[in-house]
């Protein structure tokens, strides 16, 4: 199979102003630049010091269950998601950390970064709920932009990396200690 | 929490002490009624028979006579001893309904004897009918004084003894039948008092969860609006840095360079005929960038108003919630002690507490207690910050003053205020602690003023110490209040 040359990011979370920030972060509104850095090129002989980003094709989801879905859809489709930003207070459906209980089993390569606000689960509560992998990072709210656009790119890469080296998605172990997932997790190989 | 405490005394199986004070406890698990009585003591007359009878009499005859006497009418339960040092104990042990008591009796004074009874709390309502050969008055008026219930002159007439018997014990069954209700009743009054501040506590404790979910909601309100401010102003100031502005300069350069010839330029060079596109679309590139700095500054202001009002809204209902309820001075002064506790033990303060009649009054009792803790920490930690060699040392009193007021004072012997900060004492944002940020004494003010109440400061100066005084009214009428 092949995969996207975009890397997509899909972002779970109920409130709005997070997706437009998001996006703001991820370069979304950064216009390409390419055809000026050109120019400039020429006329004044210097190399921009931009760095070109790839970018990112974010979607959004504004509830857990919402967000789950569009997951599995991204999988079937071909186009899975490399990397998603789930919050965890999201009233009225499910909470992140049931969110990703569910997303983990049923798309073993994605990224997770979940994003809690003190004063949601505690750390200890979270990753004894979903175990520690190579797959989930957290981010305290308020974010940091700088933060989050580096964590995006280095996921999306490792995701990348991933799939390189793991030509058939449906034979790739997760590499997932948790040992309640065990059970789900090899029922995937 | 108060309770009531009646003094009840009883002869029943319960744990009580000499002073006749009952276990509330045990009282409550007490389901034995007098013993030797019946156990549904209001069928008075039919079951006195099974009352325990206790004769003390140095003449063994005399008491067989009244035992043989007494079982003719259907009595049956007897305990007797011709040896008056051992009628204390006995009575102790075998707790009897009622004591028949020789008055004359070798080396003892019978009397005595009945003094003895009638001090031990538990024996007070004893019936005792004294038996005595004698008719002389003083004699019985000394018994009566001592608190005989009757007499029964020797010897002994059985037709008369029987009745005399069974009148006393059926007002002793009455007696005995109002103590218990007297006792259940105020078992009653202590489990309902109980169960009223349970109630109390938890409703407290709900309406301070409840508090907590809504201040955790708006935390995460406020969280959210903050991110997205922190987004906006890094996206400003990312374009700002990011600009493509100094490029002008380099243009202008470039032209300045070539100024000599610049028609030349400008037809004929690769970078000349370059120009004029490149200008155009930098000039659309920098109208971008300030479109979205107007942008950005847009959202923040729209995010910056969000908080603002959570904000406000959130002033405004702390303001709706006084919850008035009676407080107990004292109780909170111990209370605001124990949540100081470690400031106190790292910094070797001592506390004394003038304790005297501490009123009770209405009033908000975790906004006091907020207060409270509040002044005395800052007494607290004035005094290890003084150069003095003494002690740190903070008093706390509590007294009425102007009528319907009381006054809580509260004095340290520490570093003391310098007379130019007085008038800004209260003020807000002042502070004089390195890590203080003026939030305390400021708000105390407020939230004193919304009690009805004042707070005040005296000192002679810096390292004198210095007095805060905190003013309340015993009840305060405010908008907004819940009782």
């Amino acid at each position: 199979m092949s995969w996207p040359t975009h890397r997509r990011v899909l972002i779970i979370d109920d409130n709005p102003s997070i997706h437009e920030d998001f996006r703001k972060i991820l370069g979304a509104y950064r216009p390409s630049q390419s055809a000026l850095n050109q120019k400039e090129a020429l006329l004044f002989g210097h190399k921009p010091q931009t760095p070109e980003s790839e970018g990112f094709q974010i979607d959004s989801a504004y509830q857990g269950e919402e967000g789950f879905e569009k997951i599995v859809q991204a999988r079937d489709e071909g186009q899975p998601y490399a990397l998603t930003f789930v919050d965890i207070r999201m009233p009225p459906g499910w909470d992140g950390v049931e969110t990703i209980e569910r997303i983990f089993p049923a798309e073993p390569h994605i990224h997770v970064v979940i994003c809690s606000a003190y004063s949601d689960y505690s750390a200890s509560d979270i990753m004894s709920r979903l175990g520690l992998c190579d797959r989930l990072l957290m981010l305290r709210k308020p974010c940091d932009s700088a933060e989050i656009f580096l964590i995006a790119t280095a996921m999306c890469e490792k995701w990348k990396l991933g799939q390189a080296t793991a030509p058939d998605p449906q034979r790739a172990i997760p590499l997932w200690n948790n040992p309640n997932r065990l059970a789900t997790a090899s029922s995937l190989t | 929490m108060s309770t009531t405490q009646v003094v009840v005394h009883s002869l029943e199986e319960l744990p009580w002490d000499t002073d006749g004070n009952l276990d509330l406890n045990a009282a409550r698990e007490s389901t034995r009624v007098t013993p030797g009585t019946s156990k549904s003591p209001s069928a008075v007359d039919d079951d006195a028979t099974s009352a325990r009878i206790m004769i003390v009499d140095d003449e063994p005859v005399n008491i067989d006579v009244v035992i043989k006497y007494l079982r003719s009418f259907g009595y049956s339960e007897f305990v007797a001893t011709t040896k008056p040092e051992e009628a204390m104990a006995l009575l102790r042990e075998s707790k009897p309904d009622l004591l028949l008591l020789d008055i004359m009796m070798p080396h003892t004074n019978g009397l005595e004897l009945l003094r003895q009874i009638r001090s031990d709390g538990r024996l007070i309502h004893l019936p005792v009918i004294i038996l005595t050969a004698y008719c002389d008055p003083s004699n019985r008026k000394q018994a009566l004084e001592r608190g005989v219930t009757d007499f029964l002159s020797k010897p002994i007439d059985p037709h008369e003894l029987a009745p005399r018997i069974r009148n006393v014990l059926a007002a002793k069954a009455h007696h005995d039948n109002l103590l218990r209700y007297a006792k259940q009743l105020e078992c009653d009054v202590h489990e309902k008092a109980k169960a009223l501040d349970e109630a109390r506590h938890s409703a407290e404790r709900r309406y301070l969860a409840g508090r907590a979910e809504i201040a955790t909601d708006v935390l995460h309100n406020v969280g959210n609006a903050l991110n997205s401010v922190n987004v906006a102003v890094d996206l400003i100031g990312y374009t700002l840095k990011e600009s493509r502005l100094p490029t002008v300069k380099q243009v202008a350069e470039l032209l300045l360079a070539n100024k000599a010839k610049i028609g030349k330029f400008m037809q004929k060079d690769k970078r000349g005929r370059v120009l004029p596109s490149y200008l155009d679309e930098l000039a659309d590139v920098l109208l971008g960038e300030r479109e979205t700095s107007l942008q950005e500054i847009d959202v923040l202001k729209r995010h910056l108003e969000h908080i603002k009002a959570v904000v406000a809204t959130q002033q405004k209902y702390a303001k709706l919630c006084n919850v008035m309820e009676p407080t107990s001075l004292a109780e909170l002064i111990n209370d605001a002690k124990e949540l100081l506790n470690s400031t106190l033990a790292r910094r070797d303060v001592e506390i004394v507490h003038h304790e005297t009649d501490a009123p009770t009054i209405m009033s908000d009792r975790q906004k006091l207690l907020q207060v409270l803790v509040n002044v005395l920490k800052n007494a607290i930690e004035s005094c290890s910050e003084t150069d003095s060699a003494s002690n740190g040392r903070v008093e706390i009193r509590v007294g009425a003053s102007q009528p319907n007021y009381v006054f809580i004072e509260i004095r340290d012997n520490g570093a003391g205020i310098a007379k130019e900060n007085m008038a800004k004492l209260f003020g807000h944002g002042f502070t004089t602690k390195r890590s203080g940020n003026g939030f305390g004494l400021h708000s105390c003010a407020n939230i004193l003023k919304e009690l009805g109440g004042t707070i005040n400061a005296k000192s002679d100066g810096l390292n004198a110490g210095a007095t805060f005084t905190i003013n309340l009214p015993h009840e305060h009428k405010s908008e907004g209040a819940i009782t």
